[in-house]
């Protein structure tokens, strides 16, 4: 059965149950209200991130439900990208960010995960000054605080 | 029904093509089979419109996607250079502007040294990475793996000597919380001052490292507005004498609604009839041991006694 999804934008996107529940709180919600053909809003996503994200739930939409392991070290899995989240997540800046808020509104950890992942792989190596470049982040350190933050993190070695 | 195949996924911000059509899509495909499966509410029928909107999505792109643009209209340089001006005029801090669940789902997956890095961008995010309790949490799951692998060790060689070992460290608890992990763990593993961190971590388990140089946290504030903190000085200097009598004024309103609650207040629970609570048992205990209050006759007859 087919349910549709009403983005920010009004654009309407039909979708399989199964794909749109990749999604929990869309999940919940077709929970909740029960069989109708009623489109589910999405006040917070837009056409073109939906469209993303239905790209993603449909390659995913046999993939087993994620079990989360709190033992996990989420450290040690930052660099097992699978290669087509990879290729997916290949995206702007501003749509990465954007299909991250996405999937946490939309409650698809998966999703979450990948766009951590990637985002996490694009700061690693880069120093402050390389990453306030990258995401035009605005220094708003005095000189003084700067160079006493400096000072007490280069005792720090990475180990 | 949409439906898509195995394949590649879209590499632009349009990721349309593939959903529904049953065909491959490719990485840098066109979204022209976008309107089979999209459709706008308002209006039913679509192939301009897909193409219009698709078209302003493409606008709204930022960088990448202007350069491909930039490829179709590679002839105009000036009008290319303009563009680039006003996208890169437009560009927003996206990262600082993630909520804080998610900006720590980011970090959680950086190395410990990394982390710090971050904290050096801006005030935010040193506040968040030092001073924030999401952080603090993640700083926190960084000590207790190894806390563990530490307890092991202890657990080991207090069982080779005969003693009884130590309890495993478990989840945060409130007093937990209250610590600044972001600091233990810089103290003790990555300064690491002595030869094993996992030995210096046992130290501030049991107590503090002595080390030399902690690692200092700052308390970063947003600076008031010039004109506040005018105002607010003209209005100390002006209020210094009315504000020692206020502050007076409300002690003593304090002491007298106290007073005035004690008075009505019901006898607690579990007391007696006449049975006096702590506070009146206690002023009648030493009640014959205070000094007598002088009348003013004692007082005048004092004087004449010098």
């Amino acid at each position: 059965m087919p349910v549709i999804l009403v983005s920010s934008d009004a654009q309407e996107f039909k979708v399989d149950k199964e794909v749109a529940e990749r999604s929990i709180l869309i999940k919940n919600m077709l929970e909740d209200v029960g069989e109708s053909d009623s489109p589910i809003p999405l006040p917070n996503v837009t056409a073109a991130v939906l469209t993303k994200v239905i790209e993603y739930c449909e390659h995913h939409r046999n993939d087993p439900v994620q079990v989360p392991d709190e033992t996990d070290d989420p450290r040690k899995r930052s660099n097992d990208i699978e290669e087509w989240d990879m290729k997916f997540m290949q995206v702007d800046q501003e749509m990465l960010f954007e299909i991250i808020l996405a999937a946490n509104y939309l409650d698809i950890k998966p999703l979450l995960d990948v766009g951590c992942k990637t985002v996490a792989n694009i700061i690693k190596g880069k120093t402050p000054e390389e990453i306030r470049k990258a995401f035009n982040i605005v220094n708003d350190f005095t000189p003084e605080e700067e160079a006493q933050i400096k000072k007490e993190n280069e005792w720090a070695e990475d180990r | 029904m949409p439906h898509l195949v195995e394949a590649a996924p879209s590499t632009t911000g349009l990721a349309t093509a593939g959903i529904g059509t049953g065909a491959p899509t490719q990485p840098s495909s066109a979204p022209s089979s976008a309107s089979a499966h999209v459709t706008h509410a308002p209006h039913s029928s679509l192939a301009s419109e897909s193409t219009s909107s698709l078209q302003t999505i493409a606008d709204s792109d930022s960088d990448v996607d202007l350069q491909s643009d930039d490829d179709d209209i590679s002839d105009d340089n000036s009008i290319t250079d303009h563009k680039k001006c006003t996208k890169k005029k437009h560009r927003r801090d996206l990262f600082s502007m993630l909520p804080a669940t998610v900006l720590q789902q980011i970090l959680a997956r950086l190395p410990p040294f990394q982390m710090l890095v971050i904290s050096e961008l801006s005030r935010k995010f040193y506040n968040f990475v030092v001073l924030g309790q999401e952080m603090n949490e993640v700083w926190f799951r960084l000590v207790v793996p190894l806390s563990k692998q530490a307890q092991r060790n202890l657990n080991k060689k207090q069982e080779a000597a005969g003693k009884p070992t130590a309890k495993p460290i478990k989840a945060m608890k409130r007093a937990d919380r209250k610590r600044n992990w972001c600091k233990v763990y810089v103290d003790s593993v990555l300064r690491g001052l002595g030869d094993d961190p996992l030995e210096s971590l046992n130290q501030v388990a049991a107590g503090g490292a002595k080390k030399p140089a902690k690692f200092q946290t700052l308390v970063l504030n947003e600076s008031l507005p010039q004109e506040h903190l005018k105002k607010y000085s003209a209005a100390d200097r002006d209020n210094d004498g009315n504000k020692e009598m206020s502050r007076e004024a409300k002690t003593q309103a304090k002491v007298e609604k106290r007073m005035f609650y004690k008075s009505i207040r019901s006898k607690p629970k579990g007391k007696k009839a006449g049975q006096l609570d702590s506070s009146a048992a206690k002023l009648e205990k030493i009640s014959p041991w205070r000094q007598p209050e002088w009348s003013q006759q004692d007082q005048l007859e004092s004087g004449e006694f010098y």
